[in-house]
């Protein structure tokens, strides 16, 4: 072979002039890429000693020169094992691994780590090097595309692709069970899963590769990999793309058709994004259809108990879809199958009843809704017969629902108490389930909340006032708080609603029961609020009910303390309390005026200044009404 | 009296106004019809034009500019005949590619080896055969037969006559540009054929099996989508 030109090329390296040692080099690579002759050639003229001898030379920092050379070290490298060896005897390993480090330039890094897949390749090459020094780290960095701050398209593709010779290099060095370990402790594992969400073909096959040699006849670390979490944040993005082929599989038949509404209620379920995908796709129609054709098909023969759990399934999905968006209500509205899930609530079994139930539940979020469809469909009836239902499930979920139906719609208050709701959930507090207590008293408080001032007599005649005074001291603190907000909601708005509240209990319980949970329950914020909230609405009715809180000063000593908590809405609740003592009314001006005298003395002004500035708008809007009641003495 | 095989009378014909009213109700999305014009410049690296539609269409490229224009630059020099330029560009591109697929560096030598024939270097020909060619041939010895085959390019004068003269025909630069398209494409996670002719092969393919079936207008002439009349469908 004329071999002339190449040793020509290999001299041209001692050039001391740059572009002719670069075009030598250019020559060089272009000469070897592809072909095993010139490797062996190239290899006989003795090049592989110079270019690594441009490597090391630290005062070199002509980066082009290094990048070819690392790039023909990387082409031997392809040409079998008998080249690796080469390499190695040469100690090219060592300078390539110094390549990789992320201060060097992005198409070094690059390079270098073709250059070291390819030498990993060959078992000829050993694989210690690696675990010295910080190659492992800086190997591990590169597995994260981002660490190389890429800001083109370009920079990105390489980045990509750096991080796919990385994860390619790992695969490689997973030979023995003590490598496999110092590998996963440097990182690898997490990283690796990253890039597989990376979207590049070629990345993500080379991380599955690194991630099976990784638990190649090792368990143990197979297991770490499973649960490794990092895939966590992508996975809305993993159930978007399910979700289509999801919705298809509705149009099954059998165990598939079955199966599939309950998979799609378990993955939507909490997620709106997710429930509005669902519902483009069409879900709601097609679930619609289901429970339609059961229905039929319940009417022609009795005992079809076959179709039941795809019934419930069905259902539980709606109620999923339609849980937190009004789209998916109003698109349940428009399939046509209200007057179907309310029949559901009296079906047979169990299962279908609670997830019909769960439905009207999802549904009467949407008062609109509420005040049109399901009253058309005569809710109420059914859904009240829940209450008594065998199973507790059923119960609590019924209970559940009627809390959202009794809130803010006038006309349900007064069916559900003309029905004997009020009996019935009172007899449900006694109840041996605390989910269905808490329901129960859940929906009271509801039912008074806003109500006239003859549904609150009506609920307190059969709840009773030493009742409600037990359930503000239950060992159940979720219960507790619901029956001090039952207590605020009671004494609410009108003196005379707060006159009867102070009979009931009494004055001197009510303002002990103030006291002490302000002493006492500094650790649930929900309590302290809503005792902050009965002070307040105490505060708003008549003179006598004001002096109740003015002459227990320890009540007084703790609204000024709540008035410094961490928590706005404690601070804002506890400057309403202030402001209602201190309200300017006709009637009560002599009083006004002796109260603010006092609460100045106590500090309250002081206080009240220091907090002109807090941070939270809320507060500050109160604070300027205190500051301007104030003023007024 | 008319007298049919019993083949024909089996075939159910349809005659060209009701094929048309047929075709009419099908729906193609205009975007989608875009997409595939995209999908097919910029997979066979027509830069330019793979930006002046993006423009015009408003859809997005998703991919760089740049790497079009870099596989434009590699295949326009194989189209031009100039393989050593090609290879270099490749090589600056990305130095595995030719490493690890040995069949398409053979064709590119191959392809080199064709280049000087055309030109008329027999000299150099014949010494990148023996020097470059050759041991490709030993280390693989499929590549040896088409070796044997571009070296009979040397043994006739007129290549009109020659048995391998479509080597020298554009379709063989066309082809090895193909093949080093393909690569550099698969080594960038991208896919690496067009849509587009494998949708008109699905059209030749359904049409000659609804041949057997059926007596319709058909499309012969894939350029001009010309429907053509059969003679049982013209009445």
């Amino acid at each position: 072979m004329n071999s002339s030109k190449h040793e020509q090329a290999v001299a041209e390296l001692n050039s001391p002039d740059r572009t002719t040692c670069l075009n030598a080099l250019r020559f060089i690579k272009n000469n070897v890429i592809g072909n095993k002759t010139k490797k062996d050639l190239y290899i006989q003229l003795n090049v592989i000693p110079k270019l690594v001898k441009f490597l090391g030379d630290r005062s070199e920092a002509d980066t082009q020169v290094k990048i070819q050379s690392v790039i023909i070290l990387g082409s031997f490298a392809y040409g079998g094992e008998e080249n690796v060896m080469d390499l190695v005897r040469h100690n090219a390993i060592r300078p390539l691994l110094d390549c990789i480090s992320l201060k060097n330039d992005p198409k070094l890094i690059e390079a270098a780590a073709r250059a070291l897949k390819a030498a990993y390749k060959s078992p000829a090459a050993d694989k210690s090097d690696v675990f010295h020094d910080d190659y492992l780290r800086d190997i591990i960095v590169l597995l994260n595309p981002d660490s190389l701050s890429p800001k083109t398209d370009r920079e990105k593709i390489t980045a990509i692709h750096i991080a796919e010779v990385a994860a390619t290099i790992i695969a490689r060095c997973c030979d023995t069970s003590e490598q496999q370990l110092q590998i996963a402790h440097a990182g690898a594992p997490t990283a690796l899963i990253k890039l597989l969400t990376c979207g590049y073909a070629k990345a993500q096959e080379a991380a599955l590769d690194a991630l099976a040699f990784l638990c190649r006849e090792n368990t143990m670390f197979g297991k770490a990999i499973v649960e490794i979490k990092t895939i966590e944040e992508y996975s809305d993005d993993i159930k978007l793309g399910v979700l289509p082929t999801l919705v298809k599989l509705l149009d099954e038949k059998g165990p598939v058709q079955e199966e599939a509404p309950h998979v799609l209620a378990y993955l939507i379920r909490d997620n709106e994004n997710l429930q509005k995908a669902a519902c483009e796709a069409e879900a709601i129609t097609k679930l619609a259809q289901i429970i339609t054709q059961i229905g039929n098909e319940e009417r022609l023969y009795y005992d079809s108990a076959d179709s039941d759990k795809l019934k419930e399934n069905a259902l539980t999905a709606l109620a999923a879809m339609s849980s937190l968006t009004d789209t998916g209500r109003k698109l349940v509205v428009e399939a046509n199958i209200v007057t179907q899930i309310v029949q559901a609530m009296s079906h047979r079994s169990y299962g279908v009843r609670a997830a019909a139930c769960q439905c009207t539940r999802s549904l009467s979020r949407s008062v609109n809704i509420l005040r049109t469809s399901l009253i058309d469909a005569g809710v109420a009836g059914p859904l009240f017969k829940l209450l008594s239902d065998e199973s507790t499930d059923v119960q609590t979920i019924a209970c559940a629902t009627l809390c959202n139906m009794v809130l803010e719609f006038a006309p349900m208050k007064k069916t559900v108490v003309e029905m004997g709701g009020i009996e019935k959930f009172v007899e449900l507090l006694r109840s041996s389930d605390n989910a269905l207590r808490l329901n129960a008293i859940w929906a009271l408080k509801n039912l008074v909340c806003s109500a006239e001032s003859d549904i609150k007599e009506a609920v307190m005649k059969i709840l009773t006032y030493p009742t409600m005074a037990s359930l503000i001291d239950d060992p159940e603190i979720d219960i507790q708080e619901q029956a001090i907000t039952l207590l605020r909601n009671l004494a609410c708005k009108r003196a005379v609603d707060i006159e009867e509240v102070f009979k009931g209990l009494g004055e001197n319980q009510l303002m002990d029961i103030i006291e002490n949970k302000l002493l006492r329950y500094e650790a649930k914020e929900e309590i302290i609020m809503q005792i902050l909230y009965v002070i307040t609405n105490i505060a708003s009715g008549d003179e006598r009910h004001k002096q109740s809180i003015m002459s227990r000063s320890s009540i007084l000593q703790s609204i000024l303390k709540y008035m410094g908590h961490e928590n706005p809405e404690i601070r804002v609740a506890a400057v309403w309390c202030l402001n209602n003592l201190t309200h300017p009314e006709d009637k009560q001006i002599i009083g006004t005026q002796e109260r603010i005298r006092r609460l100045r003395q106590m500090g309250f002004e002081e206080k009240i200044k220091n907090m002109a500035e807090d941070g939270h708008l809320d507060v500050r809007e109160r604070v300027k009404q205190a500051l301007s009641q104030f003023s007024q003495v | 009296m008319q007298t049919s095989t019993p083949s024909s009378t089996q075939k159910k014909v349809v005659a060209r106004s009701e094929w048309e009213k047929k075709l009419s109700e099908v729906e193609v999305n205009k975007r989608d019809l875009n997409k595939l014009v995209m999908n097919y410049l910029v997979i066979e690296g027509y830069k330019d034009a793979a930006e002046k539609f993006s423009q015009e269409c408003g859809l997005q490229l998703d991919t760089d500019l740049e790497s079009i224009q870099d596989r434009e630059l590699i295949l326009n020099a194989i189209q031009n005949g100039n393989v050593e330029e090609a290879i270099e560009r490749v090589n600056d591109l990305n130095p595995e590619i030719l490493d690890t697929h040995p069949k398409l560096y053979f064709h590119l030598q191959q392809q080199q080896l064709i280049e000087y024939i055309r030109q008329g270097k027999i000299a150099r020909a014949l010494e990148f055969a023996q020097e470059e060619l050759a041991p490709r041939g030993e280390d693989n010895p499929e590549f040896l037969e088409e070796l044997e085959r571009t070296m009979t390019l040397l043994a006739f004068e007129d290549n009109n006559q020659s048995p391998v003269g479509d080597l020298l025909h554009p379709a063989q630069r066309r082809r090895t540009a193909r093949e080093l398209n393909a690569a550099i494409l698969t080594s960038q996670s991208q896919e690496k054929d067009p849509k587009l002719p494998s949708l008109l092969k699905m059209l030749v393919w359904a049409q000659n099996q609804l041949d057997d079936k059926m007596s319709y207008p058909r499309i012969n002439n894939l350029a001009t989508a010309e429907l053509v009349d059969n003679e049982d469908t013209t009445l």
